[in-house]
């Protein structure tokens, strides 16, 4: 799997290249965000504008990550679809587990008054 | 007189020319005969070695001045190759032909010092003054032969390691499959009916109803996040706990957040996690109490009204926090439908996935017709989209029905009811 990286600031910014993020791609996306993580990339925001299909594999690879930056950062999701946002609402997952943001702009913003 | 010397003379020049041109040319061939960094080696019908380049010579062993002369198959030819080679002789020395003319094939030869070469030969006939030769052209391959047999080895160990794996996945599914309940269950006034179609050989779903003390009927359904082991294992150790704290006579609240620890301990940190809606039923009571833990909402039909029941809380194994439980009131004849996400993430062809939505209003259609069967419902799942259907996860549902003669206010189990 791609991803699309950008540095804004100490924020970097992860844009998954793939309409899917499931079974076949979360192992491999998970260990691209260990990567970066390892690489002191501590405030992530991950753009999922790309993923119009996220299953339970693809959301664990997000709660690992979540939960590998722990309190040392942030992490924070924005561009999400109709499709993955019903998702995140059925697992309850946007209600304080995941800071999800409308836009790059708003979710870089709140990384930047954290980092 | 005078033109016919002249005639002659160009004559004998022109023959010089020629017989230098000829020897030029041997001498060419000769050279890139002798240069070739592959052994070539000349041999007459008799198998008598006429020609022995330098590569053969690095090859095998023999100087040049010890191989002409000598038969090929007396200097060379392995033991199993020798008796046969020698036979096919007078058929070549008389017709040009024999097996070995035109093709390629790998032979064992033998050196010098005795050793056995793996080498590629590939020959080829030709006649000179009606009498037929042979040219060799020999490679040795011993590196590639080793390589392909060490290949071929390792294709073994992976295809035995493979089937070794299958049949642990297959021991691992027949276990799985008998965790889950091997009959429906059926009172005067409750009845539940389950189905589980694992995508692989092991998977993370889970159904089970468990009756407790006072006719209260305990059902669930869970989703492990990911497939395979992994997830089967998970979704065991879900299925003990639910089994422990229906012997221990658990709240359903107690359980789920005892579970939800457990779970944050041992796999929370991986991002495992489990979506759950497990349900107390009380059917003498007329209620019903649940948690749905971040698992896709069930839905309740209740007086010809049916209602989503999404979840309460989030999924288990991420937030340390409390899973009260919400309350249904049934009254007459109800059904309670509970499924994993797989039936509505599945693949329409051309259209990306069959979503929620469209689930959800198929769901309501069957509800609505009168008689649910749990057991059709992946085969109205495909019949209903337009296009080839591919279910990529498991495929779980749990259908619960009862009817209620009243209401009664005690509610949630503590074993006493």
């Amino acid at each position: 799997m791609d991803i699309e990286t950008k540095n804004e600031g100490s924020v970097l910014l992860a844009k998954p290249l793939s309409g899917r993020l499931d079974a076949g791609n979360a192992a491999e996306f998970k260990s691209h965000m260990v990567d970066f993580i390892l690489q002191d990339h501590m405030y992530i925001a991950v753009d999922l504008s790309e993923v119009d299909f996220m299953d339970s594999s693809g959301l664990s690879a997000l709660l690992s990550t979540l939960k590998t930056i722990g309190d040392r950062g942030r992490l924070v999701l924005f561009g999400i679809c109709p499709n993955v946002a019903k998702l995140f609402s059925i697992t309850r997952l946007d209600r304080g587990v995941f800071e999800i943001h409308e836009d790059r702009k708003s979710a870089i913003q709140s990384l930047n008054r954290l980092a | 007189m005078v033109l016919s010397q002249k005639y002659s003379d160009n004559s004998v020049y022109e023959k010089k020319n020629q017989e230098e041109s000829l020897s030029r040319r041997e001498k060419e061939i000769q050279s890139m005969a002798r240069a070739s960094l592959d052994p070539l080696i000349m041999i007459n019908g008799q198998g008598v070695i006429n020609f022995w380049n330098p590569a053969a010579e690095r090859l095998f062993g023999y100087r040049e001045n010890e191989a002409l002369g000598v038969c090929i198959h007396t200097l060379l030819a392995g033991p199993e190759d020798q008796e046969k080679a020698l036979k096919m002789m007078p058929e070549f020395a008389r017709t040009g032909k024999g097996p070995v003319i035109n093709n390629v094939r790998e032979i064992q030869a033998r050196c010098k010092n005795g050793a056995l070469l793996d080498v590629e030969l590939s020959v080829a006939a030709f006649e000179v003054n009606g009498q037929w030769c042979a040219v060799g052209v020999l490679r040795d391959v011993t590196e590639r032969k080793n390589n392909r047999e060490a290949l071929q080895t390792a294709w073994r160990k992976a295809e035995e390691a493979n089937r070794q794996l299958s049949m642990e996945l297959l021991s691992l599914s027949e276990l799985q499959q008998s965790l889950l309940p091997d009959k429906p269950y059926a009172t005067a006034c409750l009845s539940a009916r389950g189905i589980y179609q694992p995508s692989g050989l092991a998977a993370g779903d889970y159904f089970d109803y468990l009756p407790l003390a006072g006719g209260v009927l305990r059902c669930v359904i869970a989703d492990v996040s990911g497939h395979g082991a992994r997830a089967a294992f998970i979704m065991s150790m879900v299925r003990t706990f639910f089994h422990f704290a229906a012997n221990q006579k658990t709240p359903l609240s107690d359980m789920i957040e005892a579970l939800n620890r457990q779970l944050i301990q041992k796999v929370g940190k991986q991002g495992d996690f489990v979506t759950l809606l497990v349900t107390d039923i009380y059917p003498e009571n007329g209620c019903i109490e649940y948690i749905n833990a971040g698992h896709c909402p069930g839905f309740f039909k209740n007086e010809e009204k049916i209602t989503e029941i999404e979840a309460t809380a989030p999924l288990l194994g991420v937030v340390d926090t409390g899973f009260p439980h919400q309350r249904l009131e049934c009254r007459g004849k109800w059904e309670f439908l509970m499924y994993t996400d797989g039936f509505y993430e599945c693949q329409i062809q051309g259209r990306g996935i069959f979503g929620y939505d469209s689930f959800r209003n198929l769901c309501v259609t069957l509800l609505n017709r009168g008689v649910f069967d749990v057991d059709q419902l992946p085969g109205e799942v495909a019949n209903c989209a337009e296009g080839i259907v591919g279910f990529d996860d498991d495929l779980t549902a749990l259908h619960v029905s009862g009817t209620c003669r009243g209401i009664r206010t005690t509610h949630s189990y503590t074993g006493d009811n």
